[in-house]
Order: structure tokens, then C-alpha cells, then sequence
């Protein structure tokens, strides 16, 4: 038993959270996978089977079909703003210049708020008759219009935006880090060849940055798909429909529509697709290290 | 508001009431009235409840889903709070059919007689009580600025088709016609009065309790459709997702004629000391319809087995339904009591009207309590959809048929 | 004309400003301009949140976001502390942030500890089928959390925790242990193995090694661990309203109480005030230990 256990200490270490793990998250998602094919309403019943049957309606409900390609859009747009805007800030903190942990904070300190407040504020920011717009409307700007809040058309980049506020300074310190990795003599050499500074880092620096990449899409990612109290603080859906997302949509079918079958089917959609992409990723990514 | 004589009969009959304890237990209730008004209220309740020698632990929760979703949360985690606030119909069934309700018919042997029929029906499983109502709150209300309409020069309109004639006018004048927040809530209030005028009270009885197919697609709804089309144009742009408080300052302060609210509104209007019924008309809308579309505050009792916690139970239950209970909490909520033998004095001309369309059996019960959740649901997400969109009338009715068939 | 040089004559110069200089400031102009647009942006939230909070509400409502308060009052930093009415009951946020701390604090700690034992096993002790153990960890991160409301509340009930502290502590523990592992496992990639090879020729074994080794060499990630699980944990509502009764709420229930709340007019400078103070724990722990933050991404903790 002993040398079972010197043998094994490491397996033995990691199996106290793979149990847990097995059952909090995986056996969960089975238990939601096996709600998804009843017909529970307010309450789990597993003696209501109806196979596939929810996931029909799901796809027949208009709202879901928002809800998903909002996860989308309103992904693709936080993915590609924040990491382009946040690898643009970390460059020009990279500078050299003064007071630099001043401006590290700045941007970074939005971290420490919740989802919660931080739609509470943007909320406010956005609100045509308190916010920016009035703001602007006083400073003279009298055709200064920001309805993105108020437009189903734009309503998601009021989300990004608010979004972007929050997750950007993860992003920006990652690549910072990446930056402040990269070795000296690459500038050094790009120097002495009289390369411009822009090349340089189009052509060299970004691609030795790509690990740093992964790692953000994969906790950007994680924003996405638990962007729940973000949206109920800033548009709650709206108007009418228009922001809705799968995590929302998830949450309103169980509590406010008290559909646990269709709600279970919602979630087994959004997980299998998330996974559809996350699984290529961690295959490739854990296959650098082996 | 108050009628000084009124108060004072209520305060002594309030002083004057008295019960032995029996049991001293105590009552953990999940609510979600967190604000100072509904506060004011809740006191009323409370008090006269520890008299009865019970205590109450109060558990507020904000937001009306998230105070269900915890009650419910902690049902499933096997420890229930005493009582809950919670729908009166279908919601409350779904509870009761799990076995997670008691009944108090013990202290609700002459409620039949007391209550509206339709709360009466909706408040029991299986024949028994098992929540006791609190108070009634009305949605299809029709409020206006009187100084406007003067400004105007016309009355409050009877009708739709009143009330959209009469918007020209009053944009001419400056003033936007009506007051609406962009939010789905909202927004079914008035959709349900437009129902009810195109085909009266069986229309909406087809459309939001039975999801008939045929009356989804019928001639009549296609005039509703045309009809909630052109409140695209009623509203002023900055509409959508705006909150009800803020919709209501604006009716409030004379920026617009009109607004459909239930009738919790009047708290703003005390608030800013307009008299309801003199500085804003109300009247229910549409007038003549004789359907008042309303939602009941009540409280599910939950299937607690300690003996303690049940007389907590029956205690706070007769307590909810005490007269002077009843009479004070709806005068500081702005509410109606749901007991049919409370005297008028003392509420402001609406709630009088209210309580008179209560006797006469005009109630309509929310159809949220009735129909199966994610069929309204899907009505509901396509009204919306709709108004917020450039949708034709035609395509609006077809989307929102073919959504609610998806969930048969 | 050869290149200025200090030993001419000031009047032989072409000047001060020669062009490569010209060019050199005006970027420096430029990077900083951009900077202060950036730090505008970000900072622009947080000065309204302070300065509306400091602002009596006729003030507020009278409009001008970005002006300094007239007269400004602290009335409502004491209304949100102490005094503000949830309901029946008015006592501000004071309570509900012991309960938060209570709850945060340990599940914190604990979260991190197992995290790095975790990443240690899997970076420097591997087995076969070591990967799939990581990814299936990972993955456990992308479960949103209303998923699995309903099953917790089973389980918690079975385990008799429900509606203690215990329980939420547990729960938090439970789901912090998928990104603590993702860290350290990360930061320890990059820990040369040689330290860790000597060591077991001298005969130490898997703790010995964890402990004495290891750990010394990862203040950096560790503080990455503590801040982003901290947040996390703090700022958690879903979690908090579920499985909490009134009197272990956290202060995040209180918040949502006191801001939700739909009637009447809402007091924004309370609810500024309030947000405030719910955020101050984390935004202190970004402030003192942001620069460690940092170093602790550089050292590696989390190179894809």
C-alpha cells in the first residue's frame, strides 16, 4: 500500500479535486443534460421524458436564436477589442515612460469590480437622459447622440464597451508581461539593420507573443460565457430582446419562465458549443508542453 | 390621501385588536418589497403580525425573480423559509403539486365569502387555502396629467382609437403623447389594454390564458397589431429600457399626456403631492371594458413540520387577512385590499374605482398566473421584439403565433 | 555641415530642434496624449462614482455628470455604511461585510493551496494521461454557474451544509479549483526541473519538495492566485443570494437590495457610496499588491 502510494503521490494528490471535480462540474453537466430531456418545469422531474423534444423548441424559439448568435457577436467584438486595444495599450506603456505604474493601475483597477457594478455604472454612463449624453448635450454638442443603449441594432457594443472597461487590464498586464519577455537584442538588432519600430513589432514581437494569446482568448473567453450579471445590470435583454444571451436566456427560462427542460436544453447547446472550441484549443495547447 | 377620521377609527380598531398567543414561533419570510415605500407598508404587516406573539424574521430579497429563485433555491436545499411571496395560480400550483405547500384552511374557513371569486378559485390546491393574499395591484390603468389634457383641451379618451386621435394634438402642443419604458413588463400592459379593446374580455381570456391558435391569427388581432404599431409613434425616443419610476416623472412633471402603468404608480404621485384622480385622471383602460387585468400579492405557506413553525404559518396567515390589516397596508402600498368588506373611506378616488370593479367581478387574473410560463413567454418576447422593431403589423402577428405554437 | 556638436558656438548649431529630435518628442507628445485618452477612459467611471457620491441628490438630478460637488457632503457614505433601509430592516452594508469577509477569506486560501498542489503534480510529477487531466480541469471552467443552481442545492441539502457559511465556502472552493490549477501548473512549466531532480536523488519526496523547493520560488503566482480568486469570490452574487440566509449574507446581496430596489426615486449617491464600498477591498488589494501582479505574469504564471 505504501509504495502504492510513493508510486502514485501525485495521482493521489490531484484525486481529491478530480472527485470533486467529476461530480460538481461533470456530473452537473449530466444532470442538466438528463433534465434537458424531461419536461421539468419549476422543479427537476425525471419522470417526464420527452427525448429531444426541447431541444426542437429551443430551435424553434426566436429568442434563443438572438440569444446564440448575440454570444457570438457580441464574443467576436470583445475578443478582437479588447485584445487589440489592450496589446495597443500595453505597447505604449511598454514605452519607457513616466509614471508607469500610475497608468498600469489606471487601467487595471477596473479588474476589482463585478460584473454587477460595472453595468451598474455603464448603465448610468449610457442612459440618454443621465449619462454622456447630457454630458454633451451641456458641453454644447447639442446633436450628440448615444443611443446605443436605446437601439437594438447597437445595443451590443453598449455591452462590449462596458465589457472591454472591464476586462482590458488582464489583458493589457499579460502583454505587458509577454513584452518585458522579449529579449533586448531583438531591438537591438532591429536597430542596427534600421528597421522601423512598427515592423518590428508587427513582424517579430507579435508573433513571439502568441502564447500570451492563447492564454487570453481562454480567460476572455470565460467572460463571455458567464456574462450574465453584466447584462442584467445594463440592458436586462433589451430593448426588447436585442442583448439577450444564452447565459441570460438559461437563467429566465429556469427562474422567471420556470421551464427547467428548456432551460437544461440551452445549456446543453452553449456548453457543447463552447467546448466545440475549447477542446481543439487545449489539445493544441497541452500538446507544446508534453 | 388620508382621511383624518379614517386613520384615527383604524388606528383605535388597530390598537383594540388583540390575540393570545398560542405558540410562540417564529415566521422566516422571503419577500422582495425592499424599498422605503413598500417598506412603509410592510411595517403594518409586521407589527400587528408580533402581536399575535410570533416573531418575524425578515429575509428581503430584491427583485421579484431573484426573491423566487432563492425561495426556491431553498426549498430544494431542504430548508424552506416559513413563508414565501408568491403568485396566486399557475406559479403557486407548481408548488403545491410538489408537496411543498401546507394548507391553512384552518384559519380560512369563511375566505370563499370574503374574496373575489377568481383569487378564491386561484388561492387553493385541491380545495384547500395554502396562501393568503395580501393585496391587488391593477395594470391597465390609463393615467393622465390633467394640466395637460386641459393645456389640450381634451378629456381622457375612452378608447384606443380616442387616445390615438388625440396624439396630433397633443404633439402640437409641445407634449409627448405617452409616457412608456421600453421594457417587456411594461410594454404587456399595453398590449393587454389594446386586446381587450379590439375584443373585449373573451378576446383576451383566448389569446393570453388559452394561446388559441385561431385567435392568435384572427382579423381582431391583426387590428391589434395595427394598433400597437402606431405606439411606436406615441413614444418619445428615449422609451426603451427606460424604468417605470422615470417614465413616471415624466408624466408627472407635464412632460407627457399619458401613461399605462399599473396602479403602484400613485406612490410617485403622493410623492411629488399630486392628488390621483385630481392632478392625474385614472381611469381603467379601456373604459367600458370592464376588465381590470390584475396581480395578487400573496404569501405561500411552505411544508414546514415543526408544529412551532405552523402555528408561525396560520398565525401570520390570519394575520395577513385581518380587515385592518388588510385596510392599512393598501393605503400606505397603493394598493386594494382582495377582501371585498372593506370600507372606501380613506382611499383616493382610483382605488375606489378599483375596489368597485373588484365587487362588480370585473377582476382578470394576470395571465402570467394562469398560462403555462414559457407559452406567455413567447407572446410576451415577441411583443416586444415587435415593438422595437420596423415589423409590419402582418409579420408581427404571424412571428408571435408561430413562437407561442413552438412551445405547445 | 558636420553633426552639432557642444563644443560649437550656439549660434553655429542648426539649433536644438533638429529634425530627428523634432520627430522623437512630438512621438513622446502623441504617446502621452494617447495615454491620457486611455487613462480618461478608465478612470472617467470611477470619478463620477466618487464625485456623485459626495453630491446631495438635487445636485445630482439638476444633471452635469462630470462636475465636482458644489457642496460636498459625506451624508451619503454614512447613509451606505450604516444606516441604509433594506426593507424593514436599516442597517447599511457594515454587517453583510464581516459575513463577506468570513466567507472570502478562506475560500480563498484554501482555493489557492489545493490550486498549487495541483499545478505542481501536474507540472512536475506526471503520469500518463497527466494532459487530459489538465484539460478536463480547465474545461470545468467554462460551466456558468446558473447550470448547476438547481444540482447544488441537492447536494449541499445532502450534505447538510445548505445555508451556512461552510457551504458556501465549499462552493467556492470547488469552483475556484479549475483556474488556481490552470496558474500554478502554468508558473510551475517554467520552474527548471534540475532543482526538482537534485532534490529527489537526495531522496525527498513529493511534499517535502512542494514545500521547501517549490513554494519559496512562487510569491508572484501565488499573489496572482490570491487577487484573481479574491475578486472572483468577493464579488460573487449568484452563489451568495442562493445558498445564504439573512443573517450570513454577503455584501454583495446587500448591494443588489440596495440598488435593485425599483420604487420611488433612487437615491444615486447611496448607491455610488454603496458601490463603492463593496469594491474597496478589492481595489485596495489591486493598489498594494498591483505590482506584484505583474511580476507574477512575467515570471511566467500564465505563458500559454
Amino acid at each position: 500500500m505504501r509504495r502504492f502510494l510513493q508510486r502514485h503521490v501525485s495521482q493521489v494528490a490531484l484525486s481529491p479535486s478530480l472527485a470533486l471535480i467529476a461530480i460538481f462540474l461533470y456530473g452537473f453537466i449530466a444532470y442538466t443534460a438528463a433534465v434537458s430531456t424531461t419536461n421539468s418545469k419549476a422543479f427537476p422531474r425525471f419522470d417526464t421524458f420527452v427525448g429531444l423534444e426541447q431541444y426542437w423548441r429551443l430551435f424553434h424559439t426566436p429568442r434563443w436564436h438572438v440569444a446564440f448568435t448575440n454570444m457570438f457577436l457580441f464574443g467576436g467584438l470583445f475578443l478582437l477589442v479588447t485584445i487589440s486595444l489592450g496589446l495597443l495599450i500595453a505597447i505604449l506603456i511598454d514605452q519607457r515612460i513616466r509614471a508607469e505604474s500610475f497608468f498600469r493601475s489606471i487601467v487595471m483597477y477596473p479588474m476589482a469590480m463585478s460584473f454587477v457594478v460595472t453595468g451598474i455604472i455603464w448603465q448610468w454612463l449610457l442612459n440618454p437622459t443621465l449619462g454622456i449624453e447630457v454630458m454633451m448635450h451641456q458641453l454644447g454638442f447639442e446633436s450628440f447622440r448615444l443611443d446605443w443603449l436605446t437601439n437594438p441594432d447597437t445595443v451590443i457594443w453598449a455591452l462590449v464597451v462596458a465589457a472591454f472597461w472591464q476586462g482590458c487590464g488582464l489583458v493589457m498586464a499579460l502583454f505587458l508581461a509577454g513584452l518585458r519577455g522579449i529579449d533586448e537584442d531583438i531591438w537591438k538588432a532591429a536597430a542596427v539593420d534600421g528597421i522601423p519600430a512598427w515592423r518590428v513589432y508587427v513582424f517579430i514581437v507579435i508573433p513571439m507573443l502568441a502564447p500570451v494569446f492563447l492564454t487570453v482568448v481562454v480567460l476572455l473567453s470565460l467572460s463571455i460565457v458567464r456574462a450574465f450579471d453584466l447584462v442584467v445590470a445594463l440592458t436586462n435583454g433589451g430593448p426588447g430582446v436585442s442583448s439577450d444571451l444564452p447565459s441570460v436566456f438559461m437563467f429566465d427560462m429556469a427562474f422567471r419562465r420556470t421551464n427547467l427542460g428548456l432551460s437544461a436544453a440551452s445549456a446543453g447547446v452553449m456548453l457543447g458549443t463552447v467546448l466545440a472550441i475549447l477542446i481543439p484549443y487545449l489539445y493544441v495547447e497541452t500538446r507544446e508542453r508534453a | 390621501m388620508f382621511n383624518k377620521l379614517g386613520v384615527l377609527g383604524s388606528v383605535m380598531a388597530f390598537a383594540l385588536t388583540t390575540t393570545t398567543p398560542v405558540f410562540a414561533g417564529t415566521a422566516e419570510v422571503i419577500h422582495w418589497w425592499t424599498t422605503g415605500g413598500e417598506a412603509a407598508a410592510l411595517k403594518i404587516l409586521v407589527e400587528a403580525y408580533e402581536k399575535t406573539g410570533n416573531t418575524w424574521k425578515d429575509n428581503p430579497v430584491a427583485g421579484g425573480e431573484a426573491a423566487r429563485m432563492v425561495a426556491r433555491t431553498r426549498i430544494l436545499g431542504g430548508d424552506p423559509p416559513t413563508s414565501m411571496q408568491w403568485q396566486v395560480g399557475a406559479p403557486l400550483m407548481a408548488l403545491a403539486e410538489e408537496g411543498q405547500l401546507n394548507d391553512i384552511d384552518e384559519v380560512a374557513k369563511d375566505w370563499d365569502k370574503l374574496l373575489p371569486k377568481v383569487i378564491a378559485d386561484n388561492a387553493k390546491f385541491k380545495g384547500k387555502y395554502v396562501t393568503a393574499p395580501m393585496s391587488i395591484h391593477g395594470h391597465n390603468w390609463l393615467w393622465g396629467n390633467q394640466a395637460v389634457l386641459d393645456d389640450v383641451g381634451i378629456a381622457m379618451p375612452k378608447t384606443w382609437d380616442e387616445l390615438i386621435a388625440s396624439a396630433d394634438k397633443i404633439r402640437a402642443k409641445g407634449y409627448i403623447p405617452l409616457a412608456l419604458g421600453g421594457q417587456s413588463w411594461q410594454e404587456i400592459f399595453v398590449f393587454e389594454s389594446i386586446l381587450i379593446d379590439v375584443g373585449g374580455r373573451d378576446f383576451l381570456t383566448k389569446v393570453t390564458y388559452d394561446l388559441d391558435d385561431a385567435a392568435l391569427r384572427s382579423p381582431e388581432m391583426l387590428k391589434a397589431f395595427e394598433t400597437f404599431a402606431k405606439v411606436r409613434d406615441l413614444v418619445d425616443p428615449g422609451s426603451p429600457s427606460r424604468d417605470w419610476n422615470i417614465t413616471g416623472g415624466m408624466l408627472i412633471s407635464g412632460k407627457a399626456a399619458y401613461m399605462i402603468m399599473g396602479d403602484w404608480l400613485k406612490g410617485e404621485f403622493v410623492a411629488a403631492n399630486k392628488v390621483p384622480g385630481k392632478d392625474i385622471a385614472c381611469e381603467i383602460f379601456p373604459a367600458g371594458g370592464k376588465t381590470l387585468v390584475f396581480g395578487t400579492d400573496a404569501f405561500a405557506m411552505t411544508a414546514v413540520k415543526d408544529p412551532a413553525a405552523r402555528e408561525a404559518q396560520l398565525a401570520l396567515a390570519k394575520t395577513i387577512m385581518d380587515p385592518v390589516v388588510q385596510k392599512e397596508f393598501s393605503l400606505r402600498k397603493g394598493s386594494i385590499p382582495p377582501r371585498l368588506d372593506i370600507d372606501k373611506t380613506g382611499f383616493d378616488a382610483c382605488a375606489q374605482i378599483a375596489m368597485g370593479a373588484a365587487a362588480d367581478g370585473d377582476l382578470f387574473l394576470v395571465p402570467d398566473n394562469v398560462t403555462d410560463a414559457t407559452g406567455i413567454g413567447a407572446l410576451v418576447d415577441q411583443m416586444t421584439t415587435f415593438l422595437h422593431s420596423k415589423m409590419t403589423p402582418e409579420e408581427g402577428m404571424t412571428a408571435m403565433a408561430d413562437a407561442v405554437a413552438a412551445t405547445r | 555641415m558636420s553633426a552639432p556638436t557642444d563644443a560649437m558656438p550656439r549660434s553655429n548649431r542648426s539649433g536644438w530642434l533638429t529634425p530627428r529630435r523634432t520627430k522623437a518628442i512630438l512621438k513622446r507628445v502623441v504617446l502621452y496624449l494617447l495615454l491620457a485618452i486611455v487613462a480618461f477612459f478608465f478612470a472617467g467611471p470611477l470619478y463620477i462614482l466618487l464625485s456623485t457620491s459626495f453630491k446631495t441628490m438635487p445636485e445630482i438630478q439638476a444633471g452635469g455628470l462630470m462636475s465636482l460637488p458644489h457642496e460636498p457632503t459625506a451624508q451619503a457614505w454614512v447613509t451606505a455604511w450604516g444606516e441604509a433601509c433594506i426593507g424593514i430592516t436599516c442597517g447599511g452594508l457594515k454587517g453583510y461585510f464581516g459575513n463577506s469577509m468570513v466567507m472570502a477569506v478562506p475560500a480563498v486560501l484554501i482555493s489557492v493551496m489545493i490550486g498549487a498542489i495541483n499545478g505542481y503534480a501536474l507540472a512536475k510529477w506526471p503520469f500518463p494521461g497527466a494532459r487530459f487531466v489538465f484539460a478536463a480541469l480547465v474545461a470545468g471552467n467554462f460551466v456558468p454557474f446558473q447550470v448547476v443552481l438547481a444540482p447544488v442545492s441537492v447536494t449541499l441539502r445532502t450534505l447538510g451544509l445548505f445555508g451556512s457559511v461552510e457551504g458556501l465556502i465549499l462552493i467556492h472552493v470547488i469552483y475556484g479549483i479549475p483556474i488556481t490549477t490552470m496558474l500554478f501548473r502554468n508558473f510551475f512549466l517554467s520552474v527548471p526541473n534540475d532543482l526538482i531532480k537534485a532534490a529527489r536523488i537526495d531522496g525527498a519526496g513529493f511534499f517535502w519538495i512542494f514545500f521547501r523547493i517549490v513554494l519559496p520560488l512562487s510569491p508572484s503566482v501565488i499573489v496572482v492566485a490570491l487577487i484573481l480568486q479574491f475578486t472572483g469570490i468577493w464579488n460573487d452574487f449568484l452563489f451568495a443570494v442562493s445558498f445564504s440566509n439573512p443573517s450570513s449574507a454577503p455584501m454583495t446581496v446587500a448591494l443588489n437590495n440596495l440598488v435593485n430596489s425599483n420604487f420611488g426615486v433612487k437615491e444615486y449617491n447611496v448607491h455610488m457610496a454603496a458601490t463603492v464600498i463593496a469594491a474597496a477591498p478589492t481595489l485596495i488589494l489591486y493598489i498594494l499588491l498591483g505590482r506584484y501582479f505583474l511580476r507574477g505574469m512575467t515570471a511566467g504564471a500564465v505563458k500559454g
